[in-house]
């Protein structure tokens, strides 16, 4: 994902592979335009996915994979780029979404599908049915009884395939079993609170994101409410971490959507 | 040809009286700027005039009744007396709520005034007590007669008589034109030119009226000789609109819910190919299930809005939604009033009535498909089929003072309704960056001092003591590594106790792990409202 093209080349792409049928057309067909056009929502491609400006470059994410991220704020600006591209987005799971901060980070919420309560018997349809339609989906997993998660690996390998046949991509905030790719949002600092003076202005955190396979990436990220985020500090380094799994535990996990 | 105008006086009154269930002879004048704008004769008779103010008007008249001006519900009353005479006399034009033109019958009906004595007649025993008729060779001046002729009956104006007609009646008059806007300046101007009649206003020679007035004082000379051919052709007469409405009995009646959306199916398929017939698509139907219940029959009733336009499968899927709802008494939230109540009967008719149609050019597919908001309609359509109309919103911004008010969520192809206008400036509203997380429920939290005491916020809006440490719900203690506050806030100290009235101070809080929150304190009760996680 080095050097990835730029927001609007990518944005021109697609909105190209909109005016073609998705499905309708057999797979053959889909494949010829596909190399004619260069590139696009083909089946069972990976295609790089459009990324908010700050994020361009750090997060791998490309069509028909799966992220579990660590926070709301990260969840929101992940599938920011793909809304300001003029695709459609679904947000599942999530009853306490906060749409100003949604559109300040540039998604289009009259592009928003907003699904709040997914009860634990219906999620998996509901899921299925949503990345049908969508170019990317921020999934709240439910949870069980005892908090603990009710996705087991095989379930979720049928979410992993259809979001490959439709060339959606998955952002979980929560826990996915066996996720190859994982972001967090660590050393969080606010500034602008000043013990009963100010406000709260930025906040300032290090984005990780970490491969089953190669070296974490790390960039340094600031929220504002001038400009929704940006990137500072010096450019991404690579740094050599143990792999993914234990990185984001459930202490990490959203415990008040739990309840 | 012969005109006949039907003149229903004061028609405003009429039909706002009729929708308040106001005696139609009591006092009543028609308000628009704070200034009479139609008044009944009761009114007159206590000396309510035209164009007076509000409280002059009450003054004169204090029993009064005082409506608010809406010219759609006046053609809306006006629209069962165009029905009532077409049903009499086809070809009839509404020139405005309260006056229609038809041609005059002929021999049929014996004669122009026992035409118009049957249609008065018919009139008064639909319930229009004041209507008047005047008939002539041209619009204008059956239009006048109308006006002269007394209650429930008419003036007739015989063939090439119009000019004698006209001639004695006062400048006036021209004011009644509704697409003269310039009149009252024109009767002002003739008045100063020392004319006082219509006569004396048509026997003005035309150059004199064309160097002078122009154009338009040249089509008003026109109509005030008689001469107004193209005003008699031209009463552009009405369709009288297609009846769409599609309905379906049972015999005996059904009592589930599969049952009646199996058998509904051809109606709505049939109801759909009506409107497609004459290129329309229904893009608001309201469906209305009748039943016979223990308490009586009733009449289950709720209008549906669909983003782009019903089929029939979706229209099926609407009646499911609208009997479970009713039938299981749970599942979705009866929103806004709009349930007629619960359907705990069996089901004995379904009636599809399109409220708002569209041309269907405008929804036509494109030639590769609809492209992909048609396939998110369909994929938002089968969500919703799975987990109820009303679990799939969609996000919209509002105006508010706490995040929660700030955002609404509309079911998915409802109208949002907003009630509160964001382009307000909202003071007392929190800066800084915009929640990430916003809880409908607030969640309950305690904050503690350096002392271990609570903290709270006293009624002149002064803190208690430093927050040092906070508990989120259940969840264990952290430190307080920042805050930031109080906002505070009054809100709907006029309204009943609800959980957001009341005095409040809100704080942004940021525990030692980074997490910030919005914290809100109320009558020493501290709540969690959103998180900028």
């Amino acid at each position: 994902m080095q050097g990835s093209p730029a927001t609007l080349g990518v944005a021109e792409e697609s909105s190209r592979a909109d005016q073609r049928p998705r499905r309708e057309t057999g797979q053959k067909l889909d494949r010829d335009l596909d190399e004619s056009a260069g590139a696009g929502r083909g089946v069972g491609r990976a295609v790089p996915l459009p990324m908010h400006p700050a994020l361009a470059g750090l997060v791998p994410l490309r069509a028909g994979g799966v992220l579990a991220v660590d926070s709301a704020a990260l969840a929101l600006a992940l599938v920011a780029g793909v809304s300001r591209a003029g695709e459609w987005i679904a947000v599942a799971g999530w009853p306490d979404l906060g749409a100003q901060a949604a559109a300040d980070l540039g998604i289009a919420l009259d592009r928003t599908i907003w699904v709040p309560h997914i009860a634990g018997e219906h999620w998996l349809e509901v899921t299925a049915a949503l990345v049908d339609v969508v170019r990317m989906l921020v999934l709240v997993p439910p949870r069980g009884a005892r908090g603990t998660s009710i996705i087991d690996a095989r379930t979720a390998g049928v979410v992993e395939a259809r979001l490959r046949s439709r060339g959606a991509a998955l952002v979980v905030w929560g826990d996915w079993p066996r996720c190859g790719l994982r972001a967090s949002l660590e050393d969080s600092r606010w500034s602008g609170p000043d013990d009963g003076l100010g406000r709260l202005q930025r906040r300032h955190a290090t984005l990780v994101v970490r491969r089953s396979a190669g070296q974490a990436v790390r960039a340094d990220l600031q929220f504002a409410d001038d400009v929704a985020l940006r990137r500072v500090g010096p450019e991404p380094s690579a740094v050599a971490t143990g792999g993914v799994h234990g990185s984001v535990g459930a202490a990490d996990l959203p415990r008040v959507a739990a309840r | 040809m012969r005109i006949l105008v039907g003149w229903c006086p004061d028609w405003s009154v009429v039909a706002a009286l009729g929708e308040a269930g106001l005696p139609p002879l009591a006092p009543a004048a028609v308000l628009s700027a704070n200034r009479v704008e139609v008044c009944n004769a009761s009114a007159r008779a206590e000396g309510v005039r035209r164009g007076q103010r509000r409280r002059d008007a009450q003054a004169r008249c204090p029993e009064l009744a005082l409506l608010g001006a809406n010219p759609d519900r006046d053609a809306r009353a006006f629209e069962p007396v165009l029905a009532t005479v077409e049903e009499l006399r086809p070809g009839v034009a509404a020139l405005r709520p309260g006056l229609l033109a038809v041609r005059a019958p002929g021999r049929f009906f014996g004669g122009e005034e026992h035409a118009a004595a049957i249609l008065a007649e018919t009139l008064v025993d639909a319930g229009v007590r004041d209507c008047r008729f005047g008939v002539a060779d041209d619009l204008f001046t059956a239009e006048q007669a109308a006006r002269m002729a007394p209650t429930q009956e008419a003036r007739v104006v015989r063939a090439g008589g119009s000019a004698a007609f006209l001639r004695d009646l006062p400048l006036e008059v021209l004011t009644t034109i509704p697409d003269l806007p310039q009149a009252s300046e024109l009767v002002s101007l003739l008045r100063r030119l020392g004319l006082d009649t219509l006569g004396e206003f048509a026997a003005l020679p035309l150059e004199a009226i064309t160097q002078r007035l122009g154009r338009p004082g040249v089509e008003v000379w026109r109509r005030v000789r008689g001469e107004d051919a193209t005003q008699s052709a031209g009463v552009s007469e009405r369709t009288p609109p297609p009846d769409l409405v599609a309905e379906v009995a049972f015999e005996p009646p059904l009592d589930s819910v599969e049952a009646v959306c199996f058998s509904t199916r051809t109606t709505a398929e049939r109801f759909l190919a009506e409107l497609a017939s004459r290129h329309l698509v229904a893009t608001e139907v309201r469906v209305e299930a009748e039943y016979d219940g223990a308490d009586g029959p009733g009449i289950s009733s709720r209008t549906w809005l669909h983003p782009r336009c019903f089929s029939s499968r979706d229209l099926i899927d609407r009646v499911h939604w609208q009997l479970q709802a009713h039938t299981s008494g749970s599942g979705l939230r009866s929103r806004r009033g709009i349930d007629g109540g619960a359907v705990r009967a069996p089901i004995e008719r379904v009636r599809f009535v399109p409220e708002t149609v569209e041309p269907a050019h405008a929804h036509a597919q494109g030639l590769w498909g609809g492209g992909g908001d048609d396939q998110v309609e369909r994929g938002v359509a089968r969500v919703q089929a799975m987990v109820g109309f009303e679990a799939v919103v969609r996000p919209v911004l509002q105006g508010g003072r706490s995040p929660s008010a700030r955002q609404a969520a509309v079911p998915w192809g409802e109208r949002a309704t907003t009630s509160t206008p964001r382009e307000q400036p909202w003071p007392g509203q929190i800066p800084g960056p915009a929640p990430v997380r916003v809880f409908a429920r607030p969640i309950p939290a305690e904050i503690h001092g350096d002392d271990g005491r609570p903290v709270a916020v006293s009624a002149r809006g002064a803190v208690t003591g430093i927050p040092a440490r906070l508990r989120i719900d259940t969840g264990s203690w952290q430190p307080v590594a920042a805050w930031a506050g109080p906002w505070p806030v009054d809100e709907q100290w006029w309204g009943a106790a609800s959980s957001s009235a009341g005095p409040a101070a809100r704080f942004q809080m940021v525990g030692v792990d980074g997490r910030a929150w919005l914290a809100v304190c109320r009558a020493g009760t501290w709540l969690i409202e959103a998180g900028y996680d």
